[in-house]
């Protein structure tokens, strides 16, 4: 079964989108903000990241730019999820590292498709 | 006798009436003399009455006039004074007395400027004298003596009192002082009232951007919860939960919508919707859409059929715009067309000598009428009160799609009748005006991902950037723009293009010296550029037929050698040289006549092309960069003629080249295109080859 983490500090999207993904045969791991996401990534070796940006202690670009900075934990693919859907957001986020981006509120299939990819193919 | 006499002859000799004979002649003279006397002395004593009267007439005209003035000045509402040359007050008037009751005492008449400004400062007067006393005199008196505009006091009793003064043609100085206390203080009201409104409209902007993220945060968990709970009833096998949730999901996202439109439309109207203009491919967009809306289509039973001309390639315009249009006109047509066919067609067009693109959205659908039509694009104000409850909708997604339309430079338009359907057609500009467009480049290293190759185009001239744009985008090279030759310099060194074509004739940096110096810059040099030039030969590459090099300003060694090899047996051998500087023209005439030889001349392209016709010169000797006709073109135009073919052509430049430069251009400068009549085919082939010696070398 593959892992994934799931960072979000909303509570109710944390809910909702751990719940859907577990009905879909995933392991989900929670962290609630960015400081422990990166924590959690380390320690459990996920087999992917659901990263939301917006995070607080941490933002969700430092982390994802901590992660891919860290040796043990570059190899894990990260899908930034972000509220905008302009091409600055995009941008950001590919810059900041993730390996895919997807907008808020989340399409359950689209990310599917994303999250199917990356665990095939591996991070960039 | 005159009486004074009669009484002097009584008083001193005792003469009554006989005068003695002895004095009698002495008598009368002395009686002549009195008598002249008192005539002369009528006379004086009339004009002196004369002269009294005058005067006090005189004098009365003055008083009046005085007095004149004095009411007039007493009448006007400003204080009013004048002093004279030696700065000694004339007069005021009482208004100048009572806008200073402090002063009272000593505005008298005689009074010096300089009393006065130092007894406001002594008592306090003005508000802001203290503690810079000598300073503040000094300045107003100089103020004084040469006034300029008009001064601004604010006294200690509140009042705000303007001066103006002017200088009288002896040398006087008149003052007008103003109250404007009531002016300011209308000032201060709406300097006041203009913060205030300022203010308003910032709070309402964060209460918008807050209101924004506070409003969905709510909706997606109703979106969010009714979709799970779909699911799990559906895995449960619980249908009768289904239709319900359904309709909760609906709903939400039916709100959803209407909340955005909300706030799209108030940014509008505060003036805060950005416009981001980027780069994309038109038919990926088409693509996208098409897929998201499908299942909106199914709902009513329409089929969407969607058609795209070949030619649509890239646009340069605010994608997130443009797909919220497309879906707001897509799902207008699907929620008003029943079992219907729905079509989006999308081409490119030229109108006015721009490039447009157009989106046509037509359904089969209800229709509308033309009073329907008339409101369309207004907000709030949907075809009919009864659509939002039978169609849904809000009414607020057209005028939205209307305003970003014009953001983006164009336009949408409806056709449409009732019972026959309708046909939205937005129009777009194929590169969005930059008017209060952000430009987002991507010009990120990683750029486009799945680019085989960077080309920048420096060209001053938009079509031929969109057909290069076409050509090259569409065999998978990322283009990059540049209008010129400065722009198309600072580009080159922020993006490191893996090849670019350079336009030769460009009006603030010419191709020429781009070229140099691309050549010049270590990290540039090995770029391989395509000069691109109006007039085109395949051949034509950067030796371009020359056959020898030289500069100016030129070392008449050097110039002699090199005429000299092309010398051919003896007698007088003829030269062209064309130079569209007199004096280079004249120095080489000068020096190749001393050598021998013949000379004929030559002010640009075109006259060199008389001059050959007039007489075969054994070697021409041609500058580049010439108006009417430039150097390139004549070579191009001697290559083509049988009969000038072979004439052996020296180009002289006043770019300073070294034999380096000219080996190194040699190699990376290989191909020169026709623009107007680029053979696709042949441009990629070129381009692939050029990138793949490039790799080989690098």
């Amino acid at each position: 079964m593959p892992r994934l983490l799931y960072v979000e500090d909303n509570e109710m999207n944390r809910d909702m989108l751990s719940r859907r993904l577990r009905r879909r045969g995933f392991e989900v791991l929670i962290a609630a903000d960015g400081e422990q996401g990166v924590a959690m990534a380390a320690a459990e070796r996920p087999d992917l990241i659901l990263m939301d940006m917006s995070l607080p202690v941490l933002d969700g670009w430092e982390a994802t730019r901590r992660l891919k900075a860290a040796p043990d934990t570059e190899g894990i693919p990260v899908i930034g999820l972000t509220a905008h859907a302009m091409a600055t957001d995009r941008d950001k986020c590919l810059e900041a590292g993730c390996d895919d981006y997807d907008t808020k509120p989340v399409e359950l299939g689209r990310l599917l498709e994303k999250i199917e990819r990356l665990l095939e193919t591996g991070a960039a | 006798m005159h009486r004074l006499l009669r009484r002097q002859l009584r008083k001193h000799l005792g003469v009554e009436d006989e005068v003695p004979a002895a004095l009698r002649g002495f008598v009368a003279a002395v009686d002549a003399a009195y008598a002249d006397f008192d005539s002369d002395r009528a006379m004086l004593e009339r004009s002196l009455e004369l002269s009294s009267k005058e005067l006090s007439d005189a004098h009365e005209q003055a008083m009046q006039a005085r007095r004149r003035l004095t009411d007039a000045l007493e009448t006007i509402s400003e204080g009013f004074f004048l002093f004279d040359v030696e700065d000694r007050l004339v007069v005021c008037n009482s208004r100048f007395r009572e806008l200073y009751p402090g002063l009272a005492d000593i505005v008298v008449p005689g009074v010096a400027f300089e009393t006065i400004l130092r007894t406001v400062t002594e008592r306090g007067i003005l508000t802001d004298t203290a503690g810079r006393t000598e300073g503040w005199i000094r300045k107003r008196l100089e103020q004084h003596r040469n006034p300029g505009g008009p001064l601004l006091h604010h006294q200690s009793d509140g009042l705000w009192i303007q001066i103006n003064e002017r200088k009288t043609q002896d040398g006087g100085t008149v003052g007008v002082y103003t109250d404007v206390t009531e002016l300011k203080k209308r000032e201060a009201e709406v300097a006041a009232a203009r913060d205030e409104a300022m203010q308003a409209t910032q709070a309402k902007s964060q209460f918008l951007a807050s209101m924004s993220h506070e409003l969905r945060t709510p909706l997606n968990a109703i979106i969010g919860y009714s979709e799970m709970l779909h699911e799990e009833a559906e895995d449960l096998g619980q249908d009768s939960f289904l239709p319900d949730l359904q309709k909760i999901q609906d709903a939400g996202k039916h709100l959803l919508s209407l909340i955005n439109n909300i706030l799209d439309l108030s940014k509008i109207e505060a003036g805060k919707m950005d416009v981001l203009v980027e780069e994309f491919d038109v038919p990926a967009l088409l693509a996208e859409v098409e897929s998201v809306i499908q299942p909106l289509m199914a709902k009513n039973s329409n089929r969407l059929q969607v058609d795209c001309a070949p030619d649509l390639g890239r646009m340069r315009s605010d994608q997130t715009k443009l797909r919220q249009n497309l879906f707001n006109l897509l799902s207008n047509a699907a929620k008003f067309t029943g079992q219907g066919q729905i079509t989006l067609a999308a081409r490119r067009i030229m109108q006015g000598g721009d490039d447009w693109v157009e989106f046509k959205v037509s359904d089969t659908g209800i229709g509308m009428t033309p009073e329907q039509l008339g409101r369309l694009f207004e907000a709030f104000a949907q075809a009919e009160a009864s659509t939002s409850r039978d169609y849904g909708g809000s009414g607020l997604g057209l005028a939205i799609t209307k305003q970003f339309c014009r953001m983006l430079g164009g336009d949408v338009t409806v056709e449409s009748a009732r019972g026959q359907g309708s046909i939205f057609t937005i129009t777009l500009p194929a590169t969005c005006p930059d008017a209060r467009a952000a430009v987002v480049e991507a010009r990120s290293p990683s750029g486009r991902a799945d680019a085989i190759g960077r080309v920048l185009v420096i060209d001053d001239d938009r079509s031929a950037h969109h057909l290069l744009e076409e050509e090259l985008s569409s065999e998978g090279y990322e283009v990059l723009h540049a209008m010129g030759g400065r722009e198309g310099l600072k580009v080159a060194k922020e993006a490191r293009p893996d090849l670019i074509t350079l336009d030769i004739i460009m009006p603030d940096l010419d191709g020429w010296s781009v070229l140099r110096t691309l050549k010049d810059d270590p990290d540039l040099c090995e770029t391989p550029v395509v000069l691109v030039t109006i007039m085109g030969d395949r051949d034509l590459g950067f030796a371009l037929g020359a056959a020898d090099f030289i500069t100016k300003p030129f070392e008449r060694e050097r110039l002699v050698q090199a005429v000299n090899r092309h010398r051919r047996g003896d007698g007088a051998a003829r030269v062209l040289v064309v130079d569209d500087d007199a004096k280079s023209r004249d120095v080489l005439r000068r020096t190749l006549t001393k050598e021998g030889w013949m000379v004929a001349e030559a002010a640009n392209g075109r006259e060199a092309l008389d001059q050959l016709q007039r007489g075969r010169p054994v070697l021409v000797l041609l500058d580049l960069m010439m108006p009417e006709m430039d150097g390139f073109e004549v070579l191009e135009r001697m290559r083509r003629d049988e009969t000038w073919r072979d004439i052996p052509v020296i180009v002289v430049t006043a770019k300073d080249l070294s034999r380096e430069d000219i080996d190194r251009l040699n190699g990376h400068v290989t191909k020169v295109l026709q623009k107007g009549t680029y053979q696709r085919r042949d441009l990629v082939r070129d381009i692939h080859a050029m990138m793949a010696r490039q790799v080989a070398h690098g």
